[in-house]
């Protein structure tokens, strides 16, 4: 049974901060939501799941130049230096 | 020329353009009028477009020196998560505040070289993750049949768009029924191609082996003509393959899941209005023939397993240092983190992150990940073992009309329900469609019902041939 303390911990794994409400809303939810999709270990399963039925690579063609996409990317970034993604002090 | 914008098809359209009765600057002034009567009601778009109506002076002048394009200034709704370049895109989510789209999508790219122009795009639950549009960050969508009443979701915009005759038609996602069961309760035509028919480049991902684009419209000949545009290999989404030719076969026999679609759980007029629908395609000519999918009733267990851990995993990139909102948290990168992602998704989303990351973790990951993607294999079997004796599945593509906003709030497990006829098809990866056909009257309203044609994996054509005449086009 899923409890307070594991909702806590998978909401920081998550990077998600529940407020009280929401914590007690997903209290409320998830324990019936995975009671029903348990339902799943009734089935007999002999074959091994496949991720997709489909896919094919693609061949290692010539890159782009360096640079071209640079500024329309960066110009999505919330916070940059010049030609810098900005993100605050990981290590102290 | 007639110009009641909720009767008009792509044919009838380019006819009109050709012969000089109508010009694309005229169908889009007749379309913004209908939005701006009725959109503030709606809400099905988050954005009119404002160069829609120079597209459509530029498509003019191409459609008097004869140029061609089989879209050539036919007005295309979009979803809010499918990418125009320079164009705002957002998913219906405040995690995406600001952000414009860098690149078209592979669908887009298609659709603007036969000449479509964009008159907008359309509102959706957060992310596509709902069935009524509530999940949305702007608001729910109102149903144009009755606007007390959900438009289905998740591309409840895009097929209250069509609906409400402001949109030749809509391109959505489909991701376990978002675009089939929306249809369903607007009265519009709506297929989910063959899982790796149509190239994602360009949607904003939730579930990555269900997500498809699909097509909402107003014709099943619509939607086969959209289809053939945006359909096809690319480069850019490795699942999508060469299409395999046709088998030249004939649809003759159409399959009902009699287990499935019992009297329990359906809405009692749904169920006699399907039986309505297996009589007429006698009448028309089809055998019907009972069959088993033995695993279909654990489909959307496998689905609500599956697609929140892909769910979960696809959202991890929407952290405020990218695109998009970003909230600064105080002490170091973790809050900001945190306070972006609190901030920036909704209710459901949430719920659907935290639980796709509790069926991932260690100690789990067996038990239902693992499991669920073993029980789909066999459900992929019992379609197998299925298109050996018939040609296609017919369904009814939601259990239930459209019901009254609010009505499943507090209830995310009954509105899970919604899905169950259409998970299926994308579990499997085969291609279905949704054909309007009967109504049931609430307070005077006629709530429209939709019946669902599912066919073997790149069969699209069977769908387009029975459904045409199902629709008597």
């Amino acid at each position: 049974m899923i409890e307070r303390k594991d909702i806590i911990k998978l909401a920081e794994l998550s990077r998600i901060e529940l407020s009280a409400e929401e914590l007690e809303v997903m209290q409320k939810d998830l324990p019936s939501i995975l009671d029903y999709v348990g339902e799943i270990q009734k089935i007999e399963t002999v074959e091994r799941g496949t991720d997709s039925p489909t896919g094919t690579l693609r061949r290692d063609g010539e890159p782009d130049a360096p640079g071209i996409y640079s500024e329309e990317i960066l110009s999505a970034v919330p916070r940059r230096k010049g030609s810098h993604v900005e993100v605050k002090k990981i290590l102290e | 020329m007639e110009r009641d914008t909720k009767t008009l098809t792509i044919d009838r359209i380019r006819e009109a353009f050709r012969r000089g009765e109508l010009s694309s600057t005229e169908l889009v002034q007749a379309y913004l009028a209908t939005i701006e009567k009725e959109n503030a009601s709606l809400n099905a778009y988050l954005e009119v477009f404002d160069d829609v109506l120079y597209e459509a002076g530029e498509a003019d002048k191409k459609i008097k020196s004869g140029g061609d394009g089989k879209l050539l200034g036919v007005p295309i709704a979009v979803k809010d998560n499918i990418l125009i370049k320079g164009k705002r895109a957002g998913a219906a989510s405040k995690i995406l505040e600001g952000y414009r789209a860098s690149y078209d999508a592979t669908a887009i790219a298609r659709l603007k070289a036969e000449g479509a122009i964009f008159i907008g795009r359309t509102n959706m639950d957060e992310f596509a993750m709902g069935g009524s549009n509530e999940n949305s960050a702007y608001g729910p969508v109102r149903n144009p049949h009755d606007h007390a009443r959900v438009s289905g979701g998740s591309s409840g915009g895009s097929a209250a768009a069509v609906a409400m005759g402001s949109a030749t038609a809509a391109i959505g996602s489909d991701t376990g029924g978002s675009v089939r069961q929306p249809a369903s309760y607007c009265g519009v035509v709506g297929l989910k191609p063959t899982y790796g028919a149509v190239s994602r480049y360009g949607l904003i991902a939730m579930g990555s082996s269900l997500d498809q684009i699909g097509l909402l419209t107003r014709s099943v000949k619509d939607a086969e003509i959209l289809f053939d545009v945006i359909r096809g290999s690319d480069a850019l989404d490795n699942t999508t393959s060469l299409r395999a030719a046709s088998d030249g076969r004939v649809p003759m026999t159409i399959g009902i899941p009699g287990d499935l679609v019992s009297e329990t759980g359906l809405d009692p007029i749904v169920f006699k209005n399907f039986n309505e629908s297996v009589k007429k395609l006698e009448e028309l000519g089809y055998k019907t023939k009972d069959i088993k999918l033995p695993h279909a009733k654990f489909a959307l267990a496998m689905y609500y397993i599956i697609m929140p851990a892909e769910a979960s995993s696809n959202l991890a990139r929407f952290d405020g240092v990218k695109y998009g909102l970003h909230k600064d948290g105080g002490n170091g990168l973790l809050s900001d983190y945190l306070e972006t992602r609190s901030a920036g998704f909704g209710k459901e989303v949430k719920r659907r992150i935290l639980i796709g990351n509790y069926i991932l973790s260690a100690g789990y990951y067996d038990a239902y990940y693992n499991k669920a993607n073993m029980a789909r294999e066999m459900l992929r079997k019992d379609f197998r073992t299925a298109f050996q004796e018939v040609d296609l599945i017919l369904t009814p593509t939601a259990p239930t009309p459209a019901f009254v906003i609010g009505e499943k709030d507090n209830d995310p497990l009954s509105m899970y329900l919604e899905d169950i006829f259409t998970v299926t098809a994308n579990l499997a990866g085969v291609p279905a469609l949704s054909v309007p056909f009967g109504t049931k009257e609430v307070g005077g309203k006629k709530l429209p019902l939709g019946i669902q044609f599912a066919a073997p994996w790149n069969r699209e054509e069977h769908l387009f041939e029975v459904g045409k005449r199902f629709n008597n086009e």
